[in-house]
């Protein structure tokens, strides 16, 4: 189960996203200021943090523990919504939400969050594969064998399983993997897609897991 | 202010043209007084004069003995007292030279009418000036000469001016060539500090402001130099004034974002609480509205509060080049679930366009594109189909969003009715110097942001914001 550390001075608002986070299975510590929120830096998964609070704003604390534990993702919670602060935000933030959110957004991008920085249960079932996301071992459970990728396609696998539900445009995946400049009309990614494809489609001819989203990219949806 | 006499370039200019002026003037008074001194000093001399040397000499030859060694000894003894220089010889008359005096070169022994004629004619106007006169007033007794050299009967001021001429032309000459370059100079030294002054007035900081001058002399320009640096002080505590107001403004925006937002935030969790259980199917339906209320709500505050900060020309554009088809692949991946939720058939075709890279400012297009796509799913819901492409057209580069749906009132998309959020959609697509279009051509409704052409090398065009 994993550890939500949630700072909101709201009382209504707060009571009521710790039990929703709750209710989707989240162990919820819930401070209303930000005072001492360094303490559980180590303890805790994800933070979500609002910006106007008592003492110190959001802001500062978010960078505070940053700098206590630079693995830990926070997603700032803000009805502050203009451009300023959320580039502020994200200057060290992972993710910026604005309020009024819906609970089922904030829980997607906690997931996002929780599975970028591998603090998710490790397995995953993905149609007819069982996937390991700490180690990444693939096993197809029709077989219960191993896919094994090439380095390759074990990054870009990585990629998709990182950014699940996400589309992720042809550049974004190739930069990401081949830490170069997407260059237009590179046929590398398709190529490399279609032989990943192969590995872990049912029918590679009508991929399910990795899908093309056309004109703009990939996506794995879970 | 008060500042030194010679200080301001009017006085130093002044100062300048008075000190030519007396210089000409002593030059002129000094010279005039040395020949006027000369002049007075020259009519007290007596100078010979050439009719009365001759007369003397004819007189005094008239008055000699014929043939009288002694008396023309003591003519030439009479003569040199008076004229040291003279050189003088006679000739008796059988044409012998019987005696001579103060006479350097060779001369004839005997005189013939030939070498007589010879020597008379070379001595006719020159150097010396030589009288011939018949002793005792007769051509049988010989003639005596006498020469004298021309300077004799020159002035004084002619004798001043042959040696020292040269030199008083020269030392006015030098006098005016002085003043020329004391001009030039003067006039080179207030050009450099006028072309230092523009240079430094062109320069600007880093908060694109200009940078104050060192001011150097307290003359005119110096104190256009304090003028412009005043200027630039007040300009920079103006831009420090809109800098804070700015701050203050947006602070005062956050703020009430932050006021409203949060107890719509508690309504949509109390909206969602409800929703959450069985209900009765008219209480569902309120809850549902009140959840789309809340929506509606935020993008309206979200809007309006764009809508406040551009009205106000507050809201900050960094315009940078932009690859268009690969920011709005990004952008459309984070809209592309929305539009899959309620079912639209999304086409996207991202065609080569003749510039790939647009002069924009990405918060700005992404926020036109917000309000267009969120637009299209509002009222566009019918049509369950939107499309997005890019291609180049006649003269513009163009983004085209179509849908199906009832579209906006073409008379009204640049103005009051078509919304906030289509207002906000017309100033920020000027702003960045594009342009927009929406029409209908069954059954699609198409709005187009097209990017004109421009000339190679030609700058963006101005902004508006």
């Amino acid at each position: 189960m994993n550890e939500i550390l949630y700072i909101e001075d709201d009382l209504e608002i707060g009571a009521w996203l710790k039990q929703e986070l709750e209710s989707r299975g989240y162990r919820v510590i819930w401070l209303s200021s930000g005072e001492g929120a360094e303490d559980y830096a180590q303890a805790v998964d994800l933070v979500i943090l609002d910006v106007m609070l008592p003492g110190l704003d959001g802001f500062s604390v978010g960078k505070r523990l940053k700098r206590v534990s630079p693995e830990l993702p926070i997603l700032m919670l803000s009805a502050r919504t203009a451009v300023e602060d959320k580039l502020e935000g994200l200057g060290f933030a992972d993710d910026y939400v604005t309020k009024p959110f819906h609970p089922d957004e904030l829980a997607a991008r906690v997931e996002v969050l929780l599975r970028r920085f591998q603090k998710h249960e490790q397995q995953l079932e993905l149609q007819h594969l069982r996937i390991n996301t700490k180690e990444l071992r693939i096993i197809d459970t029709r077989t219960e064998e191993e896919i094994v990728l090439t380095g390759k396609q074990y990054y870009l696998f990585q990629c998709f399983i990182r950014h699940l539900n996400q589309i992720l445009t042809k550049e974004q995946l190739y930069e990401q993997v081949w830490g170069e400049s997407y260059i237009e009309g590179d046929k590398t990614l398709m190529v490399h897609i279609r032989y990943l494809r192969e590995k872990i489609e049912r029918d590679p001819s009508q991929p399910t897991v990795i899908e093309t989203i056309r004109g703009i990219g990939y996506r794995v949806k879970l | 202010m008060k500042r030194k006499l010679f200080s301001s370039l009017q006085s130093k200019y002044m100062l300048l043209i008075c000190v030519a002026l007396i210089l000409f003037q002593f030059v002129y008074l000094l010279v005039s007084m040395v020949f006027s001194g000369i002049s007075n000093q020259t009519n007290r001399d007596e100078r010979p004069d050439y009719r009365k040397v001759e007369q003397s000499w004819h007189q005094a030859a008239k008055e000699l003995t014929p043939d009288s060694a002694e008396a023309v000894e003591q003519l030439y003894e009479a003569w040199a007292k008076q004229f040291p220089q003279a050189a003088m010889f006679w000739v008796n008359g059988a044409g012998e030279l019987k005696s001579s005096w103060n006479v350097e070169r060779e001369l004839p022994q005997t005189w013939t009418a030939m070498n007589t004629a010879q020597y008379m004619k070379s001595s006719y106007g020159n150097d010396p000036y030589t009288v011939i006169a018949f002793v005792a007033g007769s051509e049988q007794h010989g003639f005596v000469v006498i020469e004298l050299p021309r300077k004799l009967f020159q002035s004084m001021l002619e004798n001043v001016y042959d040696r020292f001429g040269t030199l008083l032309l020269g030392s006015v000459l030098a006098i005016i060539l002085l003043f020329i370059f004391i001009s030039y100079w003067f006039f080179r030294s207030i050009r450099k500090r006028l072309l230092y002054l523009q240079r430094a007035m062109s320069m600007r900081d880093s908060d694109n402001l200009p940078v104050a001058i060192h001011v150097r002399k307290q003359d005119e320009i110096g104190q256009l130099e304090q003028a412009f640096n005043h200027m630039v002080l007040e300009l920079k505590q103006s831009r420090e004034r809109e800098l804070e107001e700015e701050h203050i403004r947006r602070q005062l925006i956050a703020n009430l974002s932050h006021d409203i937002r949060t107890p719509l935030t508690k309504l949509r969790a109390n909206a969602y609480t409800i929703s959450k259980h069985e209900l009765p199917a008219p209480v569902a339906t309120a809850a549902q509205s009140m959840e789309g209320s809340v929506r509606q709500i935020d993008e309206l505050v979200d809007n309006l509060l764009a809508y406040t900060l551009l009205i106000g020309e507050r809201y900050r554009m960094e315009l940078k080049h932009v690859a268009i088809n690969r920011f709005l692949r990004e952008h459309l991946a984070s809209w592309y679930a929305a539009f899959e939720q309620e079912d639209f058939e999304v086409e996207i075709k991202l065609g080569e366009m003749k510039q790939p890279e647009w002069m924009i400012d990405p918060i700005w297009m992404k926020r036109i594109l917000d309000n267009l796509l969120q637009n299209v799913l509002r009222h566009a819901k019918s049509g369950k189909y939107v499309a997005v492409e890019t291609t180049s057209c006649e003269g513009y580069d163009v983004i085209r969003i179509i849908d199906q749906g009832n579209g906006i009132d073409e008379g009204k998309q640049h103005s009051e009715g078509a919304g906030i959020g289509l207002s906000i959609v017309d100033m920020m697509v000027k702003g960045m110097g594009l342009s927009w279009q929406v029409y209908r051509q069954a059954p699609y409704f198409i709005i187009e942001i097209r990017k004109p052409y421009q000339r190679s090398g030609a700058k963006h065009p101005p902004v508006a914001f």
